[in-house]
């Protein structure tokens, strides 16, 4: 699986230049937004790198290396974690960076469970774009994943009116860890999902 | 001992299917796969690398089913070109090196480097400014730079310059030197694998029409061109397709199955295949 991960940094790496430094710009500026800017970015990375494999047809030649399917749908999701990974220990450095300088809390981060939060967001969509990549293209597949999306904040701006309606303070900390425990749930079933489809769509 | 054993199988979609095809690579041997674009050639070979499943029949690599999880790790011996070289086009063959070095077990640097500079390749350029020629050999390269014992090459001629596609056939030929080693060799271009292979299997319309050694299928096949009247006199065993024009009738028969007063014309390979994929096989 590493060779195929290799490829994906190289494809992306050459050809996202300027994309890949709005991540890390997006990821150090200290604040809640820009940071998930960063990391909402990130998680499009193995789309990005999906799109160049459909064009050069790469899945046809790794299909025929000594990859096993679950390596080749696994490496996607891996440079997903990779980058989204990397932005949050980016967005951590940054903020405790800025806490150090001004010996106060400025980073807009209230603290850590806000962080995995969004990280665990990105999450959820590398987990619920990648089946409809497998599944539809990138193509039809990006369509799906701006109507997952739209569905997404929908219900998150529907449930915090709802929240603000009842007068009740959300307890971050513990929608923060729902969050964290969905992230890993959706991710595992959608490993599996892909790995099927994949292998449905191929043969 | 066979590189490769596939028994009656077949593979059918919506516009097209191959059926009932048996057809053996014994190991040391170069076997070309011959047959019209859409005869079914690049289909078998998706189906012996086990990228597309069968729905009848059974397929061995190297002596064991190529539908187990063993089979992953004898793709290791496995050096495999296809008819376009699918390389993102923003790597360059120094890239490469490092991908396969993560990707083959037996992945050997030095001598993909040795190609790189035989095939005189640019080892910083991006791929998508390789010409076909260059990206065709830059696939050879790899394939054989993993200590492969089976190269599987599908149309890897094809679209290249007559001076190209000599050197890659030498480079094939030199391959099989070492006893164990077998190529499957899949083209339109017959006068490529006449200079190389030692069997012939000629795919049409989804079928295996043939598979001879291709010396015996060349002295065993003969032209012969006649008047109606004189045709009649050839036994019907010893037709097995005929052309009928306005001046007579060409037919490709059996050296062995007619008359030595008939006169038989110098015929190659491209012959055989075309009488037998175009000519009309009942007397």
């Amino acid at each position: 699986m590493k060779g195929l991960i290799i490829k994906d940094f190289y494809t992306l790496i050459k050809q996202m230049k300027i994309y890949i430094c709005m991540i890390i710009i997006f990821s150090i500026i200290p604040g809640f937004s820009a940071f998930s800017f960063g990391v909402v970015y990130a998680s499009m990375m193995p789309i990005t790198a999906c799109a160049y494999d459909e064009r050069s047809k790469w899945n046809t030649l790794a299909g025929m290396m000594p990859y096993k399917v679950s390596d080749i749908v696994l490496s996607k999701y891996m440079l997903g974690y990779i980058f989204i990974g990397a932005c949050t220990v980016l967005g951590l450095l940054s903020s405790f960076i800025m806490e150090t300088i001004k010996n106060t809390s400025v980073s807009g981060f209230e603290n850590i469970s806000a962080l995995l939060g969004v990280m665990s967001i990105a999450l959820i969509m590398v987990a619920v774009n990648m089946p409809a990549m497998f599944r539809f293209g990138v193509e039809k597949g990006r369509f799906v994943m701006m109507v997952i999306i739209a569905i997404g904040v929908s219900a998150a701006y529907f449930t915090d009116s709802l929240s603000k309606l009842g007068n009740q303070k959300i307890n971050q900390t513990a929608v923060s860890l729902l969050v964290v425990l969905a992230a890993v749930v959706f991710n595992v079933l959608s490993v599996m999902l892909s790995i099927t489809i994949y292998r449905k769509r191929v043969r | 001992m066979n590189a490769v054993e596939l028994n009656n199988i077949s593979k059918t979609y919506k516009d097209f299917s191959l059926s009932n095809l048996s057809l053996n690579v014994p190991t040391g041997s170069i076997v070309g796969l011959v047959g019209e674009n859409g005869a079914g050639k690049s289909t078998t070979i998706k189906l012996i690398m086990n990228v597309i499943s069968p729905d009848a029949g059974t397929i061995k690599v190297f002596g064991k089913p190529n539908n187990t999880d063993d089979f992953i790790s004898a793709r290791d011996d496995i050096g495999v070109v296809l008819d376009e070289s699918y390389f993102p086009e923003i790597i360059s063959a120094s890239n490469v090196d490092v991908i396969m070095k993560n990707t083959y077990r037996n992945w050997n640097s030095q001598q993909y480097l040795s190609y790189i500079q035989k095939f005189s390749l640019p080892l910083k350029k991006p791929f998508r400014d390789f010409s076909r020629g260059m990206k065709m050999k830059l696939a050879i390269a790899v394939a054989m730079s993993h200590a492969p014992k089976l190269l599987i090459l599908d149309e890897a001629t094809s679209g290249l310059d007559p001076m190209v596609r000599d050197e890659m056939l030498d480079i094939f030929n030199d391959f099989t030197r070492n006893e164990e080693n077998s190529i499957l060799i899949s083209s339109h271009i017959v006068s490529d694998l006449e200079k190389i292979c030692d069997y012939i299997a000629f795919i049409h319309q989804g079928r295996l029409v043939l598979c001879e050694e291709k010396d015996r299928l060349i002295q065993e096949y003969a032209i012969v061109k006649l008047t109606a009247d004189k045709f009649e006199s050839i036994p019907d065993q010893a037709v097995k397709s005929k052309k009928v024009t306005p001046y007579g009738v060409e037919a490709l028969v059996k050296r062995s199955l007619i008359s030595s007063s008939f006169r038989t014309e110098y015929t190659t390979l491209e012959d055989i295949i075309l009488f037998l994929a175009k000519g009309d096989t009942n007397k």
